[in-house]
């Protein structure tokens, strides 16, 4: 099949409906890799992604940036946003609504694009196989390496900004459970359609939690109740089954060890030189 | 007897239990018992019984009894063995006589082929020799008390020769060793016309040089050949015993050195050095019949007494102490075995668990020099030597039958010492319950590099060897006992001069038993001095050994006079703190813990030099010769900071955590108060191979942003500084919320307090983060983590859908967990180890450098490691607690070369916390989930599974890979230790082989910040001058945890990890090594989940397939290491 796609446009390559592309890096690189792209289709519709108008391209190498994608795509038609992500997803990863377009994401392998106009996604399907392409110039270099890392490192945090975000959560987060607390004071007694009472842990008669542990030190106390009832080594039947009881116990011990012991010889662990 | 090795409460039980087995046989009984697979017969069950009340262990005594198969001489070696001894007694017996010749005629000999196996200082001797039949022959030794034990099986023959044979004055001037060796040369001559005669070769019988053996390798119809062991003696009345009394001389002086031979009838004998050694060797010929047939009759007959000295024997070849000159031979202990049985410690009914361990318990307690044993029981003879006479004579006493003999004549006290120590060391892993006391005791080969903690060889020519004698005072006496052998008294002397100037310092000093050599007939005799060194070595006490300071007596007491004359001009008056003044000896005025370390180095090559004349140059001291591995350069010189091996530096960082932990308890500004704070870097636990450095970096290194120095593009990274990770803990309140989104944003708002905070009240400067704040404190940077048990709790909380709450490990809190329950306490227990053993440090970084070096930091856990190295010096049986880094990384090595990862699990236990039942339970459970395991497990009482460190990694393959490469590298170093040349190489095992790569990766040299710690990197680093020097820039945070390197392993790792694996050695490593992952290499379907890094071919069916693209994940690495790598290349390329 692809030796037929190959034959009917020469210019374009096609193989089970994605486009390849070879592109480099930039002019200092040794080979080419190859772009798979492709018009979005996906049975869940989303917003960010709309029908016909965006392109899937895979194999992006993992420093890539939107800068570098669009001087790639540069004449296909205008660009409306860029999501860069690590794997192939059906709706775009919640992480990447958050990044500004200039954070450099690391280790994408995907992007999808959103052009103004569908004109622009079948540019792109039908760009040539045979040029050889490149991710960036002198306008968009590559973004990595020691460039990077230094760049990651200068961008340090705003106190202000953390202070502000991280009251609002709380107070968010305790007006919230202000309001659930406030609710269940008023469900308290009330009791519900089939008529029962929930048991809270407010109020006069509140509950031990369930917990698991609290669940298996009931089942203990009970245990021991019942063991403390017993008299031990009262009878002689009974004397003569601890002592029946330790025999056994021997006897189980040395079967295991023979087992080791046969383990063991086979891994020649008794030549001691 | 038997109950006395059973505790009180099992001989109380003993007798009522056998009723009970009785009752238990009864019908009644034997219903019962089915409830198990099989039934167990009477015999069986009383059997177990015994099992349970005189053995160690029910499976102790299975392995101990499979052991003994092993060892055993099978019966068809036997049968073998006994037809040959047969065949040479008849051939000997109908010998006929010989010629006469004088003793110093040789050329009769020489037309045999044969040359006397005997060094003949002087050569001339009067007297004549003449070959007489013997008249008897017979098999002696362990073949007869049927003691053997494989390998090395040997049958000892006993020739008499009739009492006319000897002249009445033979026993001067080794006339009697002289003849004897010719007699034993003719009988060689006869042999060797034997056809079934294979080899002749002659060897010293048991390294002592006056008395040759002839070693007959013999064939069989079946072609498989035995070997018997010739020795002569006379007839037992052929001289009177009192004549070689210990205190007597029997080699004249004047002979001895050539002057004249006519002194040889003075009868002012008393007046002449004794010659002991001389004595003792003509005494045991003459004894030997006797004491033989006492050990046969006391040993015969019984299995258990039998088996026990065979367990015994297995035991002393692991330790290197049954076989060579001056070992605790295998007649030494048959007969201190007779000597329990004779004192009742020993009965013929005990089983060879009791033999054995009553044995090792004696030996453990017994002073063979001021309480000697002894065999003789009747009355004291007329001249017999007294206890004092026998002790004066240098070695250790054990009387024999006779009154007369020292059997143990040839034992020094040093290899006596020695075993004394390792019977204690044996009964303490005997008494700690453990699977692996078994393995301590028989399996493990206690090499003398691993035992030792300092080693050094003596390597002198015989020239000045003969030189060095003659200035001693007393050894000339010694050498002449000794028949003209210098090293022989030399090593012994250089062991009593050295334990008495090392002291409380070591705990044992011994000289290496060397190999028994043996030699063909027609070579020259083997001669002690021409091997080509001299090994000794030292167990040291580490709680005195780095003492720098030797106190003496007062200045004016008498024994002041003594100090000065042995110490020489070290020797100091000082006045001490409490205002006396002693005499004093300060070996270094460093407080650098290596210096400390090589105190005990200087003291031997003082010594030494002082009273033996062996000049430095001819030691070779191998403790800190491991140590440049742990050192880095410093810049500027002139700076008061010393680095030895980096403790000071750890401790330093202490010191400054300390003034930071006592900051942030006084904080006001907290709602709630710390509980508790601790660091988790390794640094805190001592296992940072290379300590931080208070590191000085001037705004000029890079720009400020918010105050804040960070790296500039185009210049070479600045310094590395880690932060130093601290866990502080804050107090539970019902007030912390109950989501981990608000935990999270509680913990920002802290941080930012703290940080504001500590930079007000107390200037240190801080960065704050969402999830630490760092702070600055003597140019170290403190990375403070605020915690709480509730953000663990909240992260495990599960609901059901009943409702119950339940808890369950998720990935994100066992992380959590980890970090702020498990590292703390770790760090704890191992500063703990520190505390007790100063060696501790050093010996974790060694082994973690060494792991480190074979470029696998990453793939093993530092913990792990660490956790191993705390095993060696928890349970370090079978040998003591390390005392050096060198037995340290050796013992490291072999215990992670041969320790059964696959069978059994590694138990640490840190603080002695584990129960007698946690050593059963936990192989049991373990054996259970076996499969479900992670390829090592390492147990700590608080994790009994031993899966916290070691999951995921290391996986089964590198483990695989790591257990040949520790096999490897100990072989090599040990070689390298037991070896005395000065250009050794020690590190050479910390040089990876880069040729099992497929692609090495080069890293730029300005982009590794740690190039000075490289293995071969002789880089400086430079370091603030001093305290206020870092104040002075306190105002701006350094550039923190910002190593290039690293970052770009970790990319490559999350990057390409399905394609291929990384190795980079974090510690100035300048390669990464690339190993492609087979199924990088498969070709895949075409599909979008496949396209990454994949190119598309063509496969035969003619549809489109994925294949790797090679080419283009290498152009991604250059890329992404732009600015950090310089080129990738084959390594077969490099060669």
């Amino acid at each position: 099949m692809a030796q037929q796609n190959k034959l009917e446009n020469s210019s374009n390559l096609l193989i089970q409906g994605y486009s390849v592309l070879q592109v480099k890096a930039s002019e200092r690189s040794r080979a080419c890799r190859f772009l798979y792209l492709k018009e979005h289709s996906s049975t869940h519709q989303t917003v960010e992604w709309p029908q016909g108008r965006t392109l899937e391209v895979h194999n992006i190498p993992p420093y890539c940036t939107q800068d570098n994608l669009r001087k790639l795509l540069k004449g296909c038609g205008e660009i409306m946003r860029i999501y860069l992500q690590p794997k192939p997803t059906a709706m775009p990863l919640k992480a990447s609504l958050s990044v500004s377009p200039e954070t450099h994401i690391k280790n994408v392998s995907v992007a999808y694009i959103v052009f103004r106009k569908a004109s622009g996604v079948k540019n792109a399907c039908n760009l040539t196989y045979d040029t050889e392409r490149f991710l960036s110039d002198k306008d968009n270099p590559l973004f990595s390496g020691l460039r990077a890392y230094i760049k990651e490192y200068k961008d340090i945090p705003d106190v202000k900004i953390m202070e502000e975000q991280a009251e609002k959560y709380l107070a968010d987060y305790y007006k919230r459970k202000d309001e659930e607390a406030q609710r269940e004071k008023e469900m308290e007694g009330v009791p519900d359609e089939e008529g029962f009472i929930k048991v809270t842990r407010h109020g006069k008669n509140k509950g031990s939690r369930r917990t698991e542990e609290n669940e298996r030190k009931a089942k203990e106390k009970m245990r021991m109740k019942k063991k403390k009832t017993e008299l031990k080594d009262f009878y002689t039947s009974q004397f003569r089954e601890t002592k029946r009881k330790h025999i056994l116990e021997l006897q189980a011990k040395f079967e295991e060890d023979k087992r080791k012991i046969k383990e063991m010889k086979a891994s020649r662990k008794f030549r001691p030189y | 007897m038997k109950r006395k090795l059973i505790t009180e409460d099992n001989v109380e039980e003993g007798p009522a239990e056998k009723k009970i087995v009785k009752d238990d046989t009864g019908p009644k009984g034997r219903k019962k018992g089915k409830l198990t697979d099989r039934e167990f017969n009477t015999e069986e069950i009383s059997k177990l019984k015994e099992t349970e009340a005189l053995y160690h262990s029910s499976l102790f005594r299975l392995q101990v009894s499979e052991l003994l198969r092993e060892v055993s001489v099978k019966q068809k070696l036997k049968s073998r063995l006994e037809e040959a001894c047969s065949f040479i007694t008849d051939i000997l017996k109908n010998l006929p006589s010989g010629k006469e010749h004088k003793i110093t005629d040789k050329k009769w000999l020489k037309s045999k082929g044969i040359k006397i196996p005997l060094l003949e200082k002087p050569s001339h001797v009067k007297g004549t020799f003449q070959f007489e039949p013997p008249v008897d022959v017979f098999v002696s030794g362990s073949f007869v008390i049927d003691t053997m034990v494989m390998p090395d099986v040997e049958g000892d023959l006993i020739i008499v020769v009739p009492k006319t044979f000897f002249q009445p004055k033979d026993y001067l001037n080794q006339r009697y060793t002289r003849k004897r060796a010719l007699y034993l040369c003719s009988v060689a001559s006869h042999l060797n016309k034997l056809k079934r005669v294979q080899d002749l070769k002659f060897k010293y019988f048991m390294g002592n040089p006056h008395k040759p053996a002839l070693v007959v390798k013999l064939n069989n119809q079946d072609d498989k050949s035995v070997t018997l062991c010739l020795q002569v003696v006379p007839e037992a009345d052929t001289f009177k015993e009192s004549r070689f009394h210990i205190s007597k001389n029997n080699i004249r002086p004047g002979w001895f050195t050539e002057r004249s031979e006519s002194t040889e009838d003075n009868e002012r004998t008393e007046a002449l050095p004794a010659t002991p050694y001389y004595n003792s060797s003509v005494l045991h010929d003459l004894c030997l019949v006797r004491n033989e047939k006492f050990v046969e009759k006391l040993l015969s007959g019984s299995e258990g007494v039998r088996d026990g000295v065979k367990l015994l024997k297995v035991w002393l070849t692991q330790r290197e102490l049954l076989k060579g000159p001056g070992a605790f031979s295998s007649f030494l202990l048959s007969c201190y075995v007779v000597y329990l049985i004779m004192s009742r410690k020993v009965n013929k009914l005990m089983n060879y668990y009791q033999v054995f361990r009553t044995t090792l318990l004696f030996l453990s307690k017994s002073d063979w020099i001021l309480e000697p044993p002894s065999l003789f029981e009747d009355q004291p003879l007329k001249m017999q030597p007294s206890t004092d006479e026998f002790r004066e004579s240098g070695s250790c006493v054990f009387v024999d039958r006779s009154g007369f003999y020292n059997l143990a004549f040839m034992l020094p006290v040093h290899v006596f010492l020695r075993v004394k120590q390792e019977a204690k060391l044996s009964l303490n892993a005997l008494e700690q319950h453990q699977q692996s006391s078994f393995d301590a005791l028989f399996m493990m080969p206690v090499s003398f590099a691993r035992k030792f903690d300092h080693v050094f060889h003596i390597s002198l020519k015989a020239s000045q060897l003969s030189q060095i004698l003659e200035k001693v005072d007393g050894l000339q006496h010694k050498v002449m006992d000794f028949g003209g052998h210098n090293s022989l008294p030399l090593s012994q002397h250089v062991v009593t001069v050295l334990s008495e100037a090392l002291g409380k310092r070591a705990e044992l000093v011994q000289h290496k038993i060397g190999k028994l050599n043996e030699w063909s007939k027609d070579e020259d005799p083997h001669d002690f001095d021409k091997e080509s060194h001299l090994t000794f070595g030292i167990c040291i006490d580490t709680a005195n050994a780095f003492n720098i300071l030797d106190k003496g007596p007062s200045a004016e007491a008498v024994e002041s006079r003594e100090f000065r004359a042995f110490w020489g001009e070290k020797s100091e008056m000082r006045r001490f703190k409490d205002g006396t003044i002693h005499e004093a000896v300060l070996w270094t005025d460093s407080t650098c813990q290596r210096d400390r370390r090589l105190v005990c180095r200087s003291i031997v090559q003082h010594i030494l030099q002082r009273h033996c004349s062996i000049s430095t140059k001819s030691i070779q001291y191998m403790e800190g010769k491991l140590d440049p591995l742990l050192h880095v350069n410093l810049l500027p010189k002139e700076s008061c900071l010393l680095y030895g091996t980096g403790e000071e530096q750890s401790l330093a960082v202490h010191h400054a955590f300390d003034h930071v932990a006592r900051a942030v308890r006084t904080m006001s500004t907290l709602p709630l108060s710390i509980h508790s704070i601790q660091g988790v870097h390794p640094v805190f636990r001592h296992a940072s191979v290379f300590p931080p450095l208070p590191v000085s970096q001037t705004s000029s290194d890079g720009d400020a942003v918010s105050g804040h120095a960070v790296p500039r593009e185009g210049k070479s990274v600045p310094q590395y500084i880690p932060a130093l990770k601290v866990i502080c803990m804050l107090e539970g309140s019902g007030k912390w919320p109950e989501e981990i989104g608000a935990i999270e944003c509680l913990k920002t708002l802290l941080h930012i307090k703290m940080g504001t905070e500590l930079k007000d009240k107390h200037s240190m400067v801080s960065s704050v983060h969402k999830d630490y704040v760092d702070v600055v404190k003597d140019g170290f940077v403190f990375r403070l983590v605020i915690s709480n048990t509730r953000e663990l709790a909240v992260l495990r909380t599960v609901k059901t859908e009943s409702g119950m709450v339940k808890f369950k490990d998720t990935e994100k809190s066992s992380a959590l967990e980890k970090e702020i329950v498990d590292l703390p306490r770790l760090t704890h227990l191992l500063h703990g180890i520190q505390q007790e053993n100063s060696v501790f440090s050093v010996t974790v970084r060694l082994c973690k450098r060494w792991i480190a070096s074979q470029m696998v930091f990453g793939l093993i856990s530092e913990e792990a490691v660490e956790l191993m190295v705390a095993y060696i010096f928890t349970s370090h049986h079978p040998y003591a607690v390390p005392g050096s880094p060198n037995t340290g990384l050796l013992r490291f090595l072999y215990l992670l070369s041969s320790f059964n990862w696959k069978a059994d699990p590694l138990m640490v236990n840190l603080n002695k916390e584990f129960t007698d039942e946690d050593f059963s339970v936990i192989p049991k459970e373990f054996q259970k989930n076996r499969a479900s395991l992670p390829s090592m497990c390492i147990c700590t009482p608080t994790d009994k599974q031993g899966i916290k460190w070691t999951k995921p990694l290391p996986t089964e393959p590198l483990l695989k890979r790591l257990v040949i490469l520790a096999h490897e590298s100990m072989t090599a170093l040990e070689c390298q230790l037991m070896k005395s040349t000065d250009v050794t190489d020690f590190k050479m095992i910390f040089r990876p082989p880069l040729c099992h790569f497929d692609l090495v990766i080069h890293l730029l040299k300005k982009a590794n910040a740690l190039n000075h710690q490289g293995i071969d990197e002789n880089d400086s680093v430079y370091i603030c001058h001093s305290k206020d020097g870092g104040k002075k820039t306190s105002d701006i945070f350094p550039v923190a945890d910002f190593c290039v390197a690293e970052k770009f392993l970790k990319d490559l790792q999350v990057t390409f990890g399905d394609l291929a694996m990384f190795f980079y050695d974090p510690f100035g490593g300048n390669v990464i090594g690339i190993v492609w992952k087979p199924q990088a290499f498969e070709e895949k379907e075409f599909k979008s989940v496949n396209f990454r890094f994949r190119r598309p071919v063509i496969n035969d069916n003619e549809r489109p397939n994925l294949d790797i693209d090679k080419e283009s994940v290498l152009d991604d690495i250059r890329v992404m290491g732009g600015g950090i790598v310089e080129s990738i290349a084959s390594p077969k390329s490099l060669q």
